[in-house]
This record gives structure tokens, sequence and C-alpha cells, in this order.
């Protein structure tokens, strides 16, 4: 196929561009901003549109609105191509409101159009036709983009890429290792049994513990199910227990029935005794034991305190006649008797008594203190004290005298005056003597005046208290007044003596008195009491008293009979009344039941064992509930485990059924590139093998591609395969557009078909650039290239190594 | 008299079929033992003299004693109404089953597992009944009885009158044949009145999906021999399943208005289950639409059947010599009948075609 004519409508920046192509190498020019790649891209969407492939619904690539036309509202195009010597015309309108495609025979202008194959997902023909590859294939094979790699080493990875990619899928970019690795890492994600933290082995280990729980609530119920079973049997047990129960407690309430009714017979006997009983009481007597008791001691004391009565007058009397006799003793006394009374003869007394004693003192005082020599000293030393002082006081004057005499009459004097001064120093001196001496003596001399004369003033005032006593008992002398007043002092105390006993006299005649009214008042009491017990007897006498007391003591054995029959009743009837013991005896009839009836006896100990038993079985089952109750209380509901259960199972389900599915697809993936490989190694091994050996001149003849994808390079020199990397990168260069058109040559069928190389090689230096544009060269021999670029190397490399090209500048 | 006729409470069930979170399953065994209070409640306050339990009050295999006590409690407490069971097929009156171990009151009468009545004199009506001991019956153990016309006969029975299964089937015309005044069936889920005089009550709240329709109980009226049937509806939620179709178009917000507009009903009190099939576009992801809206639901579970959008064909006959052509090829003829195998192919298919970027 030859693409002939590129007719562009409008599409991207162009509108009405016409490019006309040749067979052979093409060499289309333009500058960076000229539209290659829009140049480009209009040839693949002129055959294939812009779809995304395999999808059952129209989806658009971005490219289609990167390639909307700058201005006007038509996007379409036309390209004109031989293909087996028929040129043929192929329309297409992209817009995607009336989008189209029409191909024409451009010699006859037949239309093909129905001749396309339709897609009905694009619900377009396919443009395709004369190419005979799909839009994938397309633009990884014929349409070679910028190689932007700069370096060996990124051109041999991307020649192995290449070389991998496209020789397991035919179809470059898709790798079946790399959909291996989706498919693994999709399964890893999902986990194994034994990773116990991915999503798969969480899921298994968690059912694993949902199955235990499962079993042991299973257990669980299964268990409290039989511990209910045994709550049914123990429940016939209590029934059983519980009847026991109640026969023994039937044969007591017969026991008791019987009792009630000899209870009650003994009551009605008691009752009847009553009744003879009350009737005895019927007469009323007001009178008690107590009541004559309380005459009788009122009598009594009656009599009692009447002969206290008499004893008090006997006492009286005695008391009286004392009295008397007393009266006529103390008047005797009395008429001897002065108008001193005995308090003033004692006073008297003790006062002649003191002065006599207080004079003898004084004047032994008197005599001890009298000292005649210091009084005589003293006045002694006053009288010569006088002599001197005036003795020198008439030589002092006669000193003058003589002094003035002298001064005045004759100096003469002096001499006397000399001899007058010391008789007036010799006097004055004595008399200062004699003045100290007295001032000396004069204290010890006025104490001692002092003291004897306040002595002898003392002895004065009590001779003078003496003196005056005397004169108040006209007692000449002191010893007759002592007798009398020890007379007067006789008589005055037997007077008192006298006076004291008839003052006792007096107060026991009036104590006698009061007692006598005392016990005349007590009389009377007693007089009233014993009247007011006869009166309350209703009797006159003390005599008929007694006889309504023996009545009354009668009627007291009856009361106490009574009370004693009453008594009886109520411990009879206990907390009962006599209605409810009525009823009870009624009961006992109606049942037949007699105190003579025999009932076995049921003891307290039976009972006991009874309730007992009963108690046992109790708390055995509501241990038991108990039990129950708190073992389901400790489990979850079996419903919520079981849908855990078939969840969890869901899951794991889901999880194995995705694993056998990655397992399935890596699986059928890895042989289907197995045998791809067998079929395609030998054939790309040796058209690769035949370049390589052209273009390294017959230094390596030999390429192989093992299993792995990898390339190795058999170097004859050294005898052994070498890698890819070990080629000089010009080789490296070459190698990678051998394998690019081994592969278009290998798996397209149309052989024809443009190859499209846009500024492929922008990156080379002149060197590889010459290198590569030889193969390119050759390759142009046999099918129509088209080199895009922008630069002018490639003109001039191509033009310097002679090889034929057409150049088109856009 | 009055009576109610209810049956299939499955009191203590498990959701493991309509597979319902959790917290749902559990608010929803509630709800079961709400229904059952409520019928209880009615009973207490309508004076209701008799309550026929067609069997499956509770389901034996998760019950618990306590589960037992609290219905014979409830029962308890309505000592007025005369409550009547004949076990079926989930509660099965067997040797060791708790209807041997627990003591009901004495309101209460169970049938045993042979054909038998209960006369009510008061009433002038006799009550036919059987209960379940094993766990299939496939045929009845029993024939029915010649009845004394001059009482009121009710019949009160866990079987399958509808089909021929394990259930015990009765034909219904033979049972119409015995001349039962009132037929108080158990076992079907739904509502439905037979023929004349069956009736089967269905649950009082649907217990799984696809158990539409109405659910409730029958409150009957006897005067002067003369019956009077009414259904009363009591079920609180519903189990809801919807069916979406999806076509590679639509995207994440379409999807979701699609799910909400088919989900307007209840949307705060069913239970919804949403089933997705079609072709579903490769940027869509169903989870993602489900946890856009679920918390506008009460309960929102989903079944995702949809394919990816591949043009499986398409892709072979583009490819049919290289390796996506050899991989559908490898696995196409088994695709179409195990779920593996096409699993396995779209795994591939996504692996390999993903590397171009997606479709």
């Amino acid at each position: 196929m030859i693409i002939k004519k590129l007719g562009i409508l409008s599409f991207g920046k162009f509108q009405e561009k016409n490019i006309t192509l040749h067979d052979g190498l093409n060499l289309i020019y333009g500058g960076n901003e000229d539209g290659k790649t829009t140049l480009h891209k209009f040839i693949e969407g002129m055959f294939y549109g812009f779809y995304k492939p395999y999808s059952k619904n129209k989806y658009y690539t971005s490219d289609y609105e990167k390639f909307v036309p700058w201005s006007g509202s038509e996007y379409k195009g036309i390209i004109e191509y031989d293909k087996d010597g028929k040129i043929y015309r192929l329309e297409r309108n992209f817009n995607r409101i009336n989008e189209s495609v029409k191909l024409y025979n451009n010699t006859t202008g037949d239309d093909l159009t129905a001749s396309l194959e339709y897609d009905s997902a694009q619900k377009l023909y396919k443009a395709n036709k004369h190419i005979d590859i799909n839009s994938t294939l397309f633009k990884n094979t014929v349409s070679i983009g910028q190689l932007d790699n700069v370096t060996d080493e990124d051109l041999t990875k991307e020649i192995g890429d290449l070389l991998i990619n496209t020789s397991d899928t035919f179809n470059a970019q898709i790798s079946f290792k790399t959909a291996i690795e989706n498919l693994a890492r999709e399964r890893s994600n999902i986990g194994t049994k034994k990773q116990l933290k991915s999503p798969y082995g969480i899921c298994v280990s968690k059912l694993q513990e949902l199955e235990e729980e499962k079993r042991l609530t299973r257990s669980v119920i299964e268990e409290n199910k039989s511990k209910y079973s045994e709550i049914r049997n123990l429940e016939n047990q209590l029934r059983n227990a519980s009847q026991l129960k109640g026969g023994m407690q039937e044969m007591r309430e017969r026991i008791r029935l019987k009792k009630m009714m000899a209870k009650y017979q003994r009551y009605t006997a008691l009752q009847e005794e009553i009744e003879e009983l009350q009737k005895k009481l019927d007469k009323k007597i007001n009178i008690t034991d107590a009541d004559y008791d309380a005459y009788n001691e009122a009598c009594a004391k009656y009599e009692i305190t009447l002969n206290k009565v008499k004893e008090t007058e006997v006492r009286k009397a005695q008391v009286s006649e004392k009295l008397f006799g007393l009266n006529k003793e103390i008047s005797q006394y009395r008429q001897s008797k002065k108008e001193t009374s005995l308090d003033e003869y004692m006073q008297d007394s003790a006062l002649l008594a003191q002065r006599l004693k207080k004079l003898e003192e004084l004047k032994n005082k008197k005599t001890n203190d009298e000292d005649p020599s210091i009084h005589k000293k003293f006045v002694r030393l006053k009288k010569f004290e006088k002599i001197f002082s005036t003795i020198g006081t008439i030589f002092v004057f006669l000193t003058i005298g003589a002094a003035a005499a002298g001064f005045f009459k004759d100096p003469k004097y002096y001499y006397f005056a000399g001899g007058f001064a010391a008789g007036a120093v010799l006097f004055l001196a004595l008399w200062a003597v004699m003045s100290t001496k007295s001032a000396n003596l004069e204290p010890y001399y006025e104490r001692y005046d002092t003291i004897m004369s306040r002595t002898s003033n003392m002895i004065v005032m009590c001779d003078l208290d003496i003196t005056q006593l005397k004169q108040k008992y006209q007692c000449k002398e002191t010893d007759d007044l002592i007798d009398l007043l020890e007379h007067a002092q006789s008589n005055n105390s037997k007077i008192q003596e006298y006076e004291k006993q008839i003052e006792i006299c007096n107060d026991t005649l009036a104590a006698l008195k009061a007692e006598r009214d005392h016990l005349e008042n007590s009389m009377n009491e007693y007089q009233t009491a014993m009247k007011r017990i006869l009166d309350t007897a209703g009797v006159p006498s003390a005599d008929m008293l007694k006889d309504a007391v023996s009545a009354a003591r009668e009627q007291k054995v009856i009361r106490a009979k009574l009370e004693s029959a009453f008594s009886s009743v109520q411990d009879i009837l206990g907390d009962m009344t006599p209605e409810a013991l009525e009823m009870e005896a009624q009961n006992a009839l109606q049942q037949g039941i007699t105190p003579q009836n025999h009932f076995e006896e049921t003891s307290d100990d039976d009972i006991e064992n009874a309730n007992d038993a009963i108690l046992s079985i109790t708390s055995k089952i509501a241990s038991l509930r108990g039990s129950v109750t708190e073992t389901e209380n400790s489990i979850r509901a079996l419903n919520e485990i079981d849908e855990e259960i078939a969840s969890t199972q869901t899951k794991i389900d889901q999880y194995e059924e995705d694993l056998n599915a990655y397992d399935l697809a890596i699986e059928k993936i890895e042989q289907i590139s197995k045998d791809i490989h067998g079929d395609f190694a030998q054939d790309f091994n040796s058209y690769v093998s035949d370049i390589i050996k052209q273009i390294t001149k017959g230094k390596y003849s030999d390429v192989k591609v093992n299993d792995k994808m990898e390339i190795k390079v058999v170097d004859h020199a050294q005898g052994r395969l070498t890698d890819v990397n070990s080629l000089s990168g010009g080789t490296i260069d070459q190698l990678y557009f051998a394998v690019r058109f081994a592969v278009m040559d290998l798996i397209i069928k149309e052989k024809s078909i443009p190859v499209f190389l846009d500024d492929c090689f922008l990156q080379y230096d002149d060197a590889r650039l010459e290198n590569i544009l030889k193969i390119i060269g050759e390759k142009a021999k046999q099918r129509q290239i088209l080199l895009f670029t922008c630069r002018n190397a490639e003109k001039e490399a191509l033009t310097k190594n002679n090889i034929p090209f057409h150049y088109i500048e856009l | 008299m009055k009576f109610i006729h209810a049956s299939d409470f499955h009191l203590c069930s498990s959701f493991i079929n309509s597979a319902i979170p959790a917290e749902i399953a559990e608010a929803h065994r509630n709800q079961l033992w709400k229904s059952f209070q409520n019928i209880i409640d009615i009973c207490a306050k309508d004076n209701i003299d008799l309550l026929l339990i067609s069997g499956d009050l509770y389901e034996a295999e998760y019950a618990k004693i306590s589960d037992i006590k609290r219905i014979a409690d409830a029962f308890a407490s309505i000592p007025e109404t005369k409550v009547i069971i004949s076990c079926g097929n989930h509660d099965p009156n067997s040797e060791n089953s708790y209807y041997q171990l627990i003591v009901f009151p004495s309101n209460v009468f169970i049938f045993p597992s042979e054909f038998s009545n209960i006369n009510l004199p008061e009433f002038n009506a006799a009550i036919y009944g059987f209960s379940w001991s094993i766990n299939k019956y496939d045929e009845a153990p029993f024939t029915l009885p010649i009845l004394d016309k001059n009482k009121i006969n009710f019949l009160s029975l866990h079987c399958d009158a509808v089909n021929r299964s394990v259930y015990m089937p009765i034909k219904a015309e033979v049972i119409d044949a015995a001349g039962f005044d009132y037929v108080a069936l158990g076992h079907i889920h739904k509502a439905t009145h037979l023929m004349n005089n069956l009736f089967y009550c269905g649950s009082p709240e649907p217990l799984d999906f696809g158990e539409e329709g109405k659910h409730g109980y029958f409150l009957g009226e006897l005067n002067d021999e003369k019956l009077t049937v009414k259904f009363v509806k009591s079920a609180q939620r519903e189990f809801i399943t919807k069916k979406i179709k999806l076509n590679g178009q639509m995207d994440h917000n379409e999807i979701k208005k699609i799910v909400l507009q088919e989900c307007a009903d209840g949307i705060q009190n069913n239970i919804y289950r949403v089933k997705f099939t079609g072709m579903i576009s490769p940027e869509v992801r169903i989870t993602s639409v489900i946890d856009d809206i679920r918390d506008q639901f009460y309960c929102l579970m989903y079944q995702d059947e949809t394919l990816p959008d591949y043009d499986i064909r398409k892709l072979y006959s583009e490819n049919k010599d290289n390796i996506i052509g050899k991989f559908i090829e490898s696995l196409m003829d088994k695709a179409a009948t195990d779920i593996t195998a096409y699993k396995a192919l779209i795994a591939g298919l996504n692996a390999m075609l993903q590397q171009r970027g997606g479709m």
C-alpha cells in the first residue's frame, strides 16, 4: 500500500491542506509547531477514527477532542492510496454529530463503502480494510513515535521490552509478564489460608473460631436442656414430697380438731359451774375482810389510846406536885436577895480579883525598876553643866572687858584679857564636857523617868477601882468585900437551879397536855372509822358486823372458785374467742371427730424432714434454674453465630472462587505465552540474526531470544553468548529497528503497510543518525516510509549517504 | 366467640438466607418478638377467647430456654384466652423438645404428635390438630376424622396444602372435604385464603426476600354459628428485592438516581436488596454507588451480577492470533457454564487490557 495523497479539509490546525506522497522514503519537514504530529494523527484517524477499542459501546479517546479543528464546524478529510495497483479514495467526517466513512474507487468513482465491515459499537463502517491490522497494532508497530532515549542502556532496555512485549503477544504494550504480575497481585490481595493476616486467612481462622463457638454454644444449650429435664424430675419429686407433707399436716389437723373438741367439752362444763357459782353471789354484802380487820384494828387502837390518856393524867399530877415544892424552895432564897443581879456580882467579883492581882504586879514592878543612882547622876551633871557655863560666860565677858580696856585704855589689860580668855576657855571646855555627858545620859534618864511615872499612875488607877467597889458594897475593907461577893454568888446559883427545874416541870406539863389532846383526837378518828365501817356494812353493831364478815368470807371462797373457773376457761381458750372454739368444735363434729378418737401422732421431726426434703428439692431446682440462666447469659445466640458463619463462609467461597479464577487465568496465560514463544522464537531469531549479521558485517551473526524473552547475541570471536548491553550504541539502534521491522514483517500479513516515523531521532548525534538512516534507506526499498522531522540533519545525512528520498516541506 | 389464627412467628430465627447485616438481623428478630407480643396484647385487649397457633412458633434450632420461658410468660399473661398450638417443622413437639421440658401455663394446649382434639364445651366447639415430632413428613400420618356436625369444628395444622413437598403435603380439597368450620393452616409465609374455610395466615412479619405481600393474622368471630373472618395486617417491615439493569453508558450518579427512584417506598423502614444486572462501565464501582446512598436506607443490600462492558466476541475476532485471542479461546467454552472460568476470563482480560490504560 502506498499513500498517494492526504487531503485535510479541516483537522486540528490544518484547513484545506493537500500533501502528495510518494513510494519509498518521504522526508516530511516542518518546524516545531508546523503540525507534523497532527499530520501523523490525521493518517491514523482517517483509518481508525478516535475510539476506544473493544468496547460494546462507543467511547471516544482524548485524541478526538485534541484535533477538533481550530476554526469552522467541519472536522473531516480524505486519503488517496494505491493498493495492488488500484487507487482508492477514503473520506471521513470525524464530527460526532454526523460522523461518516466513505470509500470510493478513485478511478471509476464507484462507492465501495458497503464493502467495508460495519462496526456495531461505533455504528460506523471500519476504514482499515486495506491496512488489515487493528488500531492498537497500527499504533504499536507501524507508527513509531519520538525515541527520547539517549543512553545505550535505555535503548537496550527498550529493545528488551519491545522484544518481550511483541514476542509474546504480537502486540506491543501487552506484556504477559505484567498481566501475570497483575493477576498475582490480585491473588496476593486475597492471600492464603496460612497467611493469617490476609483477608482470606482472617476469614478462615474466624470461621474456625465461629465453628468452635457454635459447638460450645450447642453443647451449652443441650446441657441446659438436660438440666431442665432434671428440673422436671425434681418438680415431680417436689410434688410427692409436698403430698407427703400434706398428709402429715392433715393428720395433724385431725389431732388438732380432736384436741379442740376436748377443749370445748371442758369449756362448756366450766361455763355451767360458773353459772352455779354466780347464783350464790347474788346477795350483796358490802363488807370485806379488810373492812372487818380495819374495824377491829380501830377498836384496839381506841382502847390503847384511852389507856395512854389515863397514863398522861397520872404523870401530869406528879409533875404539878413537884412544881409546887420547887416554888416553895425558891421563894426562900429570893427573900435575901438584893437588887443586884447574879451577873453583876459575878462581874464585880471578877473585876475585884483582876484589880487586886494587877496592883500586886505593879507594885512588884515598881520595886524592881527603881534605880535612884541614875536620877542622882543626871541631876549632878546638869548642875555642873550650869555652873561651868555660867563661869565660862563670866570669863568671856571679862575677856571682852579686858580686851576693850586694853584697846582703849592700856594694853596691859591685854594680859588680863589673856588670863580671862584662858579661864573662859577652861570653863567652856568643862561645860562642853558636862554638856556632852548629860546629853548622852539624857535619853536613858527620860525613858526611866517615863516608866516610873506610868507604873505609879497605874497603881493609882487600880486603887481607885477597888475603892469604888468598896463604896458600892459599903465595905470598908477589901477582905469584907471579897466575902460579900462570894456569898452573893452562891445564893444566886441556887435560885437559878430551881428556876431551871421549874421550867422543866412547866415544859413537861405542856407536853403532857399536848399529848393528851393528840390522843383524844386519835380516839375521835378511831371512833369515826369504826362508825363508817358499820355504816358501810349497814349494821348497827359490832356483833352484827361479825356475822356479815362471815358471810362475806363465804362469798370470797366462791369468788375464788369462780376466778379459778374463769382462769381455766381462759387457759382453754388461749388466744381464741369462744365463738372460734365453738366453730372448731362444730368442724370436728362435722368430721366426726370426738375426743375418744385415736389418731397417729405426726412428730415435729417428721414434718421437719418433709420440709427439709422440700427445701432441698426447691434449692436444687433454683440452683439448676440459676445455672441455666447464667450459662445462657454467657453465650451468644446461636442464630447470630450461624449468621456470622454463613457470611464468613460466603466471603471464603468468594475468595476461593476468585483465587481459582486468578490461578486459572495465570495458568492459561503462561501456557499461551509458552506456545507463542515456541512458534515465534525460531522465525524471529533467524530474521533478526540476518539483520544483525548485515549490520555488524559478520561480527555477530546469531541472536537468541530465550523463554524469558531476553536477547542474547552470539559473539563468534569469543565464542559465547553476549548481552545486548555489550553491543555498541550504534549497533543497538540498528538492532532496535531491526526488531521493529522484524515484528512488522513477522506478524503483519500486509507487508506493504507504510511505516510512520515521527521525529524518532531527535536525540541522535550525526553518526548514530547516519547509521540508522542506512537501515531505513534499505527498508524504504520494500515499503513506503514517512519520516517526519523538524530539523535538517536527516536531509543532510540522507544526501551525504546517497540514500534516495522525497522531500516534502509543510 | 372471638379467635385469632396466627402462625410461623419463627421466633429466634436466623437470617442466613437473606444474609442481612448482623445488626439488622438482630433488630428484625426483636421485631418478630414485638409482633408476637402485639398479638398477645390484642388477645388481652379484645377479649379473644381462642388463639390458634398453627406451627413454627419458634425455631427449635436456635431457641434458648429463656426464649421459651418468655413465650410461656406471655401466654400466662392472657389466662382468659385459650392458646392452642399445633407444632410445625421448626418447633416439633418431639421428645426432649422445649414443649416437653418447659411447663406452659394452664391456658395453653399443645397438640401431641398424633391427630387428636380438644373440646371447648363453653363454645360448643371442638378443635382438631396435630403436632409435628420429626422434620419431614412425605405424607400426612393420619386420616381426617368424621366430625360431629352439632359442634363448631376447627382444624389447626402445619402442612403444605399447595405443593407436593416433604412438608406434609395434603391436598386442600381433601381437607375441605372433611367439612371443618375453620381450618387454621401454617407453613406458607404469605397470607392466603386457600378455599372455602381453609386459611393460611402467613407469618406476622416477612422473614426473607421473596416473602413479599401481606403479613399478619386472621381475626375470626363466631356469632350464632355464623363465622366471619378478616385479615389484620401486622408486618412492620418488608423485604423488597429490586432488579436494576445497567448499561455501560450509565455513570455513578445515574445509577445512584435509578436506585433511589426504584427504592422510594419505605426507604427508612424496609429491607432492600438491589440486584444489578447488565453491563457496567469499567469506570463505575457498584460498591461506591451503594456506599454513597446507604445512609438514606434502613437497610440496603445489593448483588452485583453485572458484566464488564467488554465485547468479547469482537475482542476475539480482532485478536484471534495473539495472546488475547488465544486466551479468550482457551476459556471461552468453559466460561459459558463455569463461573470460575468466567471469572478467570474477565480477570485475565482485565490484567492484559489494563496495561493499555483501561478500555
